[in-house]
């Protein structure tokens, strides 16, 4: 009777036996000794190792599926001793000077650790146990530090994670779990470390081959599973309180027309950005802030489950997709200020004929009473009527002498746009009515945007030319959009409605 | 006798690169596979010889390698030369024609 371990080479997992195990352990402890000082020393051992593995696994039988001495002096045989190596080497070394070279170099990687990341115990890539060697801190405390920073920053810890997991290698030889911890290579400490790994294999050695095996059951598991279920109860709780805010501010924004109906005061957001947008926006939001959410409900099930999966290539697309979704906030962001880049004015010149010298001016103060408004931004207005929504401003009245003898009314059309032709054509959009009855002219109060047009900064700064001795009135109910009308005494907007002013050469003068 | 097994390393360590640019130049190779043409000629006798040299072959950008799916276990990697592994290969066999003939000349001037 023989006692038997399980060995991984290579992600290979085989069974030997007792005495084929310290001779086969031997054996690659000398060909580390020998090669790991040497440029690409690791690649060189991995690729011996995967060879041996090969060897072993054709010689396995089912009759012989049991690794004994004979098969590894057959392997040894093959593969040759590290003193056979020696015409192959950068420096071949007389044996004089063999022992002393090779010791000063187990000096040197005494005590200097490497970052790796550890699969002997890692819950998802290994990442936070591997910094806990480095830093030597129990792996835990590193957990907990990087869970608080996790929730702290509301999952933008996520990508740093992601990035050590790609960045920092995994530590897959033994000698790569020995600088991991810092312990110095040799053959001692080799031997010891493939002794432990023997009677206490780690996940990885079973991931291809036995996959039945059962996972052991220890405090650490525990703490795992734990862990796992407050990550999916946070993950789901908010993942349901993203739901409900975007649901939310699609409601009120009105991303969702048909759905809801129109609120009373109108919806302002649909008159300044264009029907995309919005919704692009909280596309973007759910993807930057959904996508860690997701990934935190993943890690959670992962670790009550204990699955096996391509944890690396999920977040790997889950970390693309989030990407994405912040190349598409910046541009629409970009977009949606773009759109206010460049101005624009058109002007609109309209002769009038009244039938008098003395000219009344009045605001038409009926046209827009039944319309209610709760809304403004700037100058600008958001009326509701009969359900329907509309965009208006207050425009602006100057009063200017006309060098020729008739009544002209110029309509200066102002807008914003994200090139000049879009900005003309938004200016172009502004409608705006007044009526001559008699010699009375009625200003409409408001100038409006057609249905369809976004606000732009939409101006409208209407100027009456009147020639010299015109007479004219201005109406109380003017005073809204009266705006500094240059006159000969200095006299204020709000002085000079009521009155009755005539232009002189000088200008507009108050008439007794 | 010591001293002439020294000496036959030394030749040996000198040609083997250059005879496995050449099994490589002939077709892509598994380690395994050039090993075997390896032995047949008398020039290696164990496996581990090889590998640190395909490395620094690999290094040095003579030969380059892929990745084969393999049933009988791990993943293998199959090298093949690279151009500058080719041109490095037509300088080593003139030069190795260059020994050959030098030889002759001394082995036979008396």
């Amino acid at each position: 009777m023989k006692k038997t371990f399980t060995i991984n080479i290579s992600g290979i997992v085989f069974n030997i036996d007792e005495d084929a195990y310290e001779k086969l352990k031997n054996y690659l402890s000398k060909i580390s000794i020998h090669f790991r000082p040497q440029e690409s020393g690791d690649e060189i051992i991995n690729d011996i190792e995967s060879r041996i593995a090969e060897l072993f696994n054709s010689r396995i039988t089912s009759e012989q599926n049991v690794i004994d001495e004979k098969m590894v002096d057959q392997i040894i045989e093959i593969m040759g001793l590290p003193e056979e190596f020696s015409e192959t080497d950068e420096n071949p070394v007389d044996e004089s000077s063999k022992s002393p070279s090779q010791g000063s170099h187990v000096n040197n990687t005494k005590g200097n650790k490497k970052l790796y990341r550890d699969p002997d115990s890692r819950i998802i890539g290994g990442v936070c146990s591997g910094l806990s060697h480095y830093f030597s801190i129990d792996k835990l405390l590193v957990r907990i530090i990087f869970f608080i920073l996790f929730i702290v920053t509301s999952g933008v810890a996520l990508p740093v994670y992601i990035i050590l997991w790609i960045a920092v290698p995994n530590a897959r030889t033994t000698a790569q779990r020995l600088e991991m911890k810092g312990e110095p290579i040799t053959v001692d400490n080799i031997g010891k470390k493939v002794k432990e790994d023997v009677n206490n294999p780690s996940k990885d050695n079973y991931r291809s081959y036995q996959p039945e095996k059962p996972t052991k059951d220890d405090g650490l598991s525990v703490i795992g599973k734990i862990f796992g279920i407050i990550l999916i109860f946070i993950g789901f709780s908010s993942l349901l309180a993203l739901m409900f805010g975007l649901f939310t501010a699609s409601k009120l924004t009105g991303l969702m027309p048909g759905i809801f109906p129109l609120p009373d005061h109108g919806i302002m957001m649909n008159h300044i950005f264009s029907e995309s947008l919005g919704s692009t926006l909280l596309l973007a939001v759910l993807i930057i802030v959904g996508i860690p959410l997701l990934l935190i409900i993943y890690s959670g099930t992962k670790l009550l489950f204990n699955f096996v999966s391509n944890s690396r290539s999920v977040y790997l697309s889950a970390l693309g997709i989030w990407f994405i979704g912040i190349i598409i906030a910046i541009s629409t962001a970009v977009g949606a200020v773009d759109v206010f880049s460049t101005s624009a004015t058109i002007t609109d010149n309209k002769e009038l004929a009244v039938d008098s010298d003395t000219i009344v001016l009045k605001l038409d103060e009926a046209k827009f009473d039944h319309y209610s408004s709760k809304i403004a931004i700037n100058n600008m207005k958001l009326l509701v009527h009969n359900n329907e929504e509309m965009i208006v401003a207050s425009p602006k009245l100057d009063i200017e002498k006309n060098g020729e003898n008739h009544l002209n009314l110029l309509l200066n059309k102002y807008s914003k746009g994200n090139n000049l032709r879009t900005a003309k054509k938004n200016a172009d959009k502004i409608e705006y009515s007044f009526k001559v009855v008699g010699n009375t002219i009625f200003f409409d109060p408001y100038f409006l945007l057609d249905k369809n047009e976004k606000w732009r900064s939409q101006n409208l700064k209407i100027t009456l030319k009147i020639p010299e001795g015109s007479i004219i009135y201005i109406d109380e109910n003017l005073l809204p959009i009266i705006h500094d009308i240059h006159n000969t005494s200095n006299t204020w907007d709000g002085d000079m409605a009521g009155k009755y002013w005539v232009m002189k050469p000088e200008g507009l003068t108050f008439l007794n | 006798m010591m001293k002439a097994e020294n000496t036959k390393a030394q030749m040996r360590k000198g040609v083997l690169e250059y005879c496995i640019l050449e099994i490589i130049a002939k077709k892509h190779s598994y380690a395994p596979d050039i090993i075997e043409e390896m032995k047949k000629a008398k020039m290696i006798v164990v496996e581990g010889t090889l590998y640190p040299l395909l490395t620094r072959l690999k290094n040095s950008g003579m030969l380059n390698y892929r990745w084969e799916e393999s049933l009988l276990g791990p993943p293998r990697k199959y090298y093949e030369i690279t151009e500058i592994g080719s041109s490095t290969l037509l300088e080593l066999r003139a030069s190795w024609d260059e020994i050959v003939t030098s030889v002759e000349i001394v082995k036979n001037s008396n």
